[in-house]
């Protein structure tokens, strides 16, 4: 069965009820006597019935949405709660890990210095075709200059703003994601870095982009670890970041 | 939990109520993350596993099929269970095939299993309408929003025959983009029972 126009806009006209008595008789008897053209048919039944469905992908925007919501309000919570033995323990923790990283002959240097070789920001690509890019056009001029801190207020706005509209075009809110949580890693806000590139989900064209970023703030908290682990993540996807990934991998102790 | 305030909750889900969410996803997430995060999962396969079985659950509230025999809280975390054993299971991490369903302590599985076999192609579908191009997304868009060819080829300012040829053209590779996913390939060969 070759896939032409004409066999799809049949299958589309037999779905909609809009064959003619004659066109609908000609074209139940092809799909009797074919198991591939009844699958194929089928095959367009679900896309349309699961595509077609804005409620549910609204509904899924919504979730993204508080979930993000939850986890900014939990790391505002504890950061607020138990301070001193935070740092108390912070300092044991330092002092414990120095003491290693000391013996071991690896430090922070090292975590760093693989940081900057492998860190370039997320390059600018172009916005949806047909959105209103004015203003848009601006922040990523900015961005691509390096002007984080400047175009970090705008950013989280239009990051927002996509967010909230339901119908939102959800890659283009996770490019502006990237951005924004690039904008985080080079002004020092690594934790707001890690819950953006955490919120792009698994079926995101920008997953395998976020989970890259997020690795290198870990690298660049000094957690390569949780690198570590994240890389094995990447060069099991087995797309465009695998060799980098396997390179930073062996790098790392 | 009473009748009374279980009907609330999912009340408040089908509705979209985003304060009845946020305390649903408060109550259970913690529950999830630790099972997934112990099967090795991790933070972002936590994230999905809850959306999809939210999303699941949406559907079902939606459409009125939803039966739950126990509270909504055992159930909901039985969804979100079966869901991460069937992705363990499709990626081949986990190899012993009987695990899978064999669990004593959810007999809520076989009635589940089901919708999460529908709800994976779903997801799959997404997914891959999620990398079309540009134009691909606006023209399939507006084909499943029903919009008439005569509509499509207005809003797009394409001719009408050339508007035709896209639509086929992103049809055709939105469909062999998914025939390519193994794990299309997986839901296609799984028996439906």
């Amino acid at each position: 069965m070759e896939r032409n126009q004409e066999l799809f806009e049949k299958i589309e006209g037999y779905l909609n009820k809009t064959l003619s008595q004659e066109e609908l008789t000609a074209f139940e008897k092809e799909v009797m006597a074919s198991t591939a053209l009844q699958e194929e048919v089928e095959k367009h039944r679900v896309l349309h019935e699961t595509l077609s469905d804005t409620d549910t992908l609204a509904f899924r925007e919504k979730l993204i949405r508080i979930s993000q919501e939850i986890k900014a309000e939990e790391q505002a919570t504890s950061s607020g709660s138990s301070h001193y033995w935070k740092i108390a323990a912070s300092i044991a923790v330092i002092i414990g890990v120095s003491a290693l990283l000391w013996f071991s002959g690896f430090g922070k240097d090292q975590n760093e210095d693989l940081y900057a070789t492998y860190y370039e920001p997320f390059p600018v690509e172009d916005t949806t075709r047909g959105e209103d890019t004015q203003g848009f056009v601006d922040v990523l001029t900015e961005y691509s200059k390096g002007e984080y801190q400047q175009i970090l207020p705008k950013l989280e706005e239009i990051v927002n703003a996509k967010q909230t509209d339901s119908l939102g075009n959800r890659s283009s809110t996770n490019q502006f994601n990237l951005y924004l949580g690039n904008s985080y890693m080079n002004t020092n806000q690594e934790k707001k870095a890690i819950l953006v590139f955490e919120s792009i989900a698994k079926s995101s064209k920008y997953y395998e982009n976020a989970q890259w970023y997020l690795g290198l703030t870990y690298l660049k908290l000094g957690k390569p670890t949780k690198t570590k682990s994240i890389l094995e993540g990447l060069i099991q996807y087995n797309g465009v970041y695998k060799d980098k990934s396997v390179k930073l991998l062996e790098e790392l102790p | 939990m009473s009748v009374q305030e279980e009907r609330n909750i999912l009340e408040g889900i089908s509705r979209g109520d985003e304060a009845v969410i946020k305390t649903f996803y408060r109550t259970n997430i913690g529950h999830i993350k630790r099972y997934v995060l112990q099967n090795s999962g991790n933070e972002a396969d936590v994230e999905d596993v809850f959306q999809d079985a939210m999303v699941l659950l949406y559907q079902k509230l939606k459409s009125n099929s939803l039966v739950v025999t126990a509270s909504i809280h055992t159930y909901f975390y039985a969804v979100c269970k079966n869901i991460w054993r069937n992705r363990l299971r499709k990626n081949s991490k986990m190899i012993h095939k009987a695990e899978v369903f064999d669990d004593p302590e959810d007999q809520l599985s076989e009635d589940i299993s089901k919708d999460i076999e529908q709800k994976e192609r779903e997801h799959l579908y997404r997914k891959y309408f999620n990398k079309l191009s540009d134009t691909c997304k606006k023209v399939l868009g507006l084909v499943f929003a029903g919009k008439s060819m005569k509509e499509i080829a207005s809003e797009t300012e394409y001719s009408e025959g050339y508007a035709r040829k896209k639509k086929f053209d992103c049809k055709k590779s939105l469909i062999e983009m998914i025939e390519k996913d193994p794990m299309y390939q997986e839901l296609k060969t799984e028996p439906e029972n």
